[in-house]
């Protein structure tokens, strides 16, 4: 049974398996190996996903839903039309449609999956993930983080290996940076760190900032200021377009060229656009942005306990890291040569399906790592303090510090701080080191967890051993004793911001599984009304009119989603098209 | 080389050849085109304007002369080929097939016309016992088409320029039925255009720029291309989508 590996990215997604002992990238219906993470709701009713969904973007924007993945552990829900859905549901689709296009590339049932996600990912996220991958039907082996991964398939290559190493992921709108140590069976996360809007989609920006200032600075006039909407819309395409091609020249080149001929008319003069910039221009314009994520890497190294002298290996992933700054950048603040023979796309998923294969014990015994990741933040409750005198709440008091390797467990006793206090609340919060209060953008439960049965006595004389137990899925249990009388309450954080319940997950199910059968009956239909056309073509002007009717009847049943509907009018479509063919 | 590897080698070279056949066929296709084109921006504009739309016309002059960089028919290469296979014991069935295959092309490149290209390796590799895929036909098409279909992009461009100046409709329409004809001339490369302009939206096929209000293509329903703005094609023999067209549709 095959354990598929998972890279859910923010922009792309893309799956791998292992075959005959090492990775091996899926690629999906389309032969593409990254599949854009695009939900969207289509001219005809469909869910679709993936290419067809971005392709639509432009036209459909309000039916169409982009980097889902930044709401994933929220309550938000997400309107397309009359329908509305959560982040997991949404990440249910990308999950089934993976899962679909490695059942036909591999032409067997697949159930399981690991599936990767940031390390800064929150409990709550980690959560909201793992029920996306139950709505579509994939019970998730393990949520492992995505440089976690990155190092795996890393350390699979080099199994001699004993080292620290850095994962520096720098994607299309995301940053990461971790600090891992990898001995010969083992691998474990030190430290993570990053920044969850930086990414390549900023230089492409930049360079089109760039073009608008050369072509203002010739024109004395704004690139996107003149022509009708249309013309702007276009011009902005294909200034985007060439943005992106000359980023990738200039990865290998040490110039290269914005050809755009014919772009603009203004004035009633043509314009074709000719620039040329150098590698070293392209530099100067990210090289803020990119100083930046080194002030993350310091981080992490610090977190790690570390010094930049005790790292061994880079390793870079995520396309950005093409660029040749970023290598350079990286491999002096290491004096290390960054490691070349990892392809920066298709590590993550190359990892998680390692990680897949290491739970079913399908890889060699030499090939098999242990993976020990972190806790990505601090966690802690909220508790009063007497401050001169005063009581004052809002304090944070730390149960689990940030990159403690999991699985990992804390305990502490608090007393009750009222007479004849039968409850108390706990709150539970991700925080900082550093922090002294606790915020309430980052407390995990959406209410506190109530320990009550607490026998009445004097303040103070009761006290209670709260415990957190954190594991290597990154998600959090919480324990609560009176030491007085034993009673013991255990949160599982199932009520958490953002999270479903058994019942709603068990209905999401059925209705991912309805939308599917749905989008299936509407694109067969597609075939049946493509070759009606074609008879229509050869048909006598009367035949022609009722064709086209009876096309419309299956389309507006389409639309309306009734199955019964949608087959009764198919068949009445065929049976028109028979006749017309006798 | 066994017979298989050489016959696989052969079609290779076979496909290779034939598009780069297609490059030179189409590349003068284009250049002839150049002429009337440069004909009617020459009677359509006065003085100044002239000069600034004919020194304009040359960045498409400077693009199709490099088109036309393409190796010659080395015929040598297949004689040295049929003489291996006779070597290695090939029977005369193959060997007669390929004689005639290469005959056949020959007569086609004199002409000019349109020369086969899938039937003919359909026919090899069921000879050879080869799987199609090794010649990665999809892929050979993609790159040799490549280019011409830029130089497509490149024409459209200009039309699109010169819409908006005083150019008058006929004249324009006339520019339009050239870029026609230069469109038809990739089914050398058994390429053609994807029909999108007025159909639905369709992301299999289309890639959307945007949307515009309906008051400006009131005559295109709702959700249908009112524009295309980069052509798409696709290969015809075996339907991939080579490039989707880049449309405009109404909201």
């Amino acid at each position: 049974m095959t354990i598929l590996g998972i890279d859910l990215g923010t922009t792309n997604s893309a799956m791998a398996y292992i075959k005959n002992g090492q990775p091996e990238m899926i690629v999906n219906s389309r032969g593409e190996r990254t599949t854009p993470s695009v939900f969207q709701k289509n001219l005809s009713g469909e869910l679709v996903v993936g290419s067809v969904a971005k392709n639509q973007y432009s036209s459909l924007p309000e039916q169409t839903v982009l980097e889902i993945k930044r709401k994933m552990g929220t309550d938000d829900k997400v309107m397309i039309g009359d329908s509305s859905f959560t982040p997991q549901q949404i990440s249910a689709h990308f999950l089934k449609y993976l899962k679909q296009a490695a059942e036909d590339f591999l032409g067997e049932k697949i159930t399981e999956a690991v599936i990767t996600v940031p390390a800064y990912f929150s409990d709550a996220q980690r959560k909201a993930t793992k029920i996306a991958g139950d709505i579509a039907g994939l019970k998730v082996e393990r949520i492992l983080n995505e440089p976690t991964a990155a190092a795996i398939a890393y350390g699979l290559d080099h199994p001699e290996s004993e080292k620290n190493i850095i994962v520096y992921d720098l994607g299309g709108g995301t940053f990461d940076i971790s600090v891992v140590r990898l001995d010969s069976q083992r691998i474990e996360v030190k430290a993570s760190a990053g920044n969850n809007h930086l990414g390549g989609m900023d230089f492409d920006r930049l360079l089109v900032d760039w073009l608008a200032e050369q072509f203002a600075e010739q024109y004395e006039v704004a690139l996107f200021s003149f022509g009708e909407e249309s013309e702007i819309t276009q011009r902005h395409a294909r200034v985007k377009l060439e943005a992106e091609n000359v980023k990738k020249a200039l990865s290998s080149e040490q110039e290269a060229t914005f050809n755009l001929p014919f772009l603009a008319v203004y004035d009633g003069q043509p314009l074709s656009l000719d620039y040329t910039i150098t590698r070293s221009e392209f530099e100067d314009i990210v090289r803020p942005l990119l100083m930046a994520t080194l002030e993350h890497v310091d981080k992490a190294i610090r977190d790690a306990g570390l010094r930049p002298m005790d790292i061994d290996d880079i390793i870079l992933i995520g396309g950005a890291t093409r660029i040749p700054l970023v290598q350079q950048l990286v491999e002096e603040k290491f004096e290390r040569v960054a490691k070349k023979d990892i392809n920066p796309d298709e590590a993550v998923a190359l990892g998680a399906a390692i990680q897949g294969a290491m739970k079913e014990q399908s890889l060699p015994e030499e090939s098999s790592l242990m993976v020990i990741d972190v806790c990505p933040y601090t966690l802690g409750t909220d508790i009063l303090r007497i401050v001169d005198g005063k009581r004052e709440s809002g304090y944070f008091d730390i149960l689990i510090h940030r990159n403690a390797p999991l699985p990992v467990s804390a305990k502490k006793i608090y007393n009750t701080v009222n007479d004849n206090q039968t409850t108390i609340d706990i709150g539970v919060y991700q925080g900082d080191d550093e922090d002294t209060h606790v915020r309430d953008d980052l407390r995990i439960t959406a209410t506190p967890i109530i320990v009550d049965g607490i026998p009445e006595n004097k303040a103070g004389k009761e006290k209670v051993e709260i415990a957190f137990h954190y594991d290597v899925n990154g998600l959090i249990q919480i324990e609560a004793t009176v030491l007085s009388t034993g009673r013991t309450i255990s949160h599982v954080l199932d009520a958490q911001r953002g999270m479903m319940s058994a019942r709603q997950v068990k209905e999401a199910k059925l209705e991912l599984f309805d939308d599917w059968e749905k989008s299936k009956l509407a694109s067969d239909m597609k075939a049946v009304i493509r070759r009606a056309k074609k008879v229509r073509r050869n048909a006598e002007p009367q035949q022609a009119v009722q064709i086209d009717a009876a096309i419309q009847r299956l389309e507006h049943a389409i639309q309306e989603a009734d199955i019964e509907l949608v087959k009764e009018r198919e068949e009445a479509l065929l049976d028109m098209l028979m006749d017309i063919i006798d | 080389m066994a017979v298989k590897d050489l016959l696989q080698q052969y079609s290779a070279w076979m496909l290779e050849d034939r598009l780069r056949h297609a490059t030179m066929v189409y590349c003068g296709y284009a250049k002839d085109m150049l002429e009337p084109i440069e004909q009617l921006l020459t009677y359509s504009f006065r003085e100044q304007k002239r000069d600034m739309w004919l020194q304009a016309f040359q960045t498409l002059r400077k693009n199709v002369a490099k088109l036309d960089r393409v190796a010659d028919y080395d015929d040598e290469k297949y004689f040295q080929l049929i003489k291996q296979l006779r070597q290695q014991g090939a029977s005369l069935r193959i060997l007669n097939h390929i004689q005639r295959e290469h005959q056949h092309f020959v007569n086609i490149m004199a002409k000019g016309l349109l020369a086969p290209l899938h039937e003919p390796l359909e026919r090899l590799a069921a000879l050879a016992n080869f799987d199609l895929e090794t010649l990665h036909y999809r892929d050979t098409i993609r790159r040799y088409s490549y280019k011409p279909i830029e130089i497509i992009d490149q024409f459209d461009y200009f039309a699109e320029s010169l819409r908006g100046t005083t150019i008058k409709a006929p004249v324009f329409d006339q520019l339009t039925l050239l870029i026609t004809q230069l469109i038809a001339q990739l089914a050398h490369f058994k390429v053609y255009e994807l029909p999108v302009l007025h159909k639905e939206l369709d992301g299999e096929y289309m890639i959307s720029i945007g949307a515009l209000p309906r008051s400006l293509a009131p005559d295109v329903p709702q959700h249908h291309v009112c524009k295309v703005f980069e052509r798409g094609f696709y290969i015809k023999e075996t339907n991939d989508v080579l490039r989707e067209a880049k449309v405009m549709t109404v909201m």
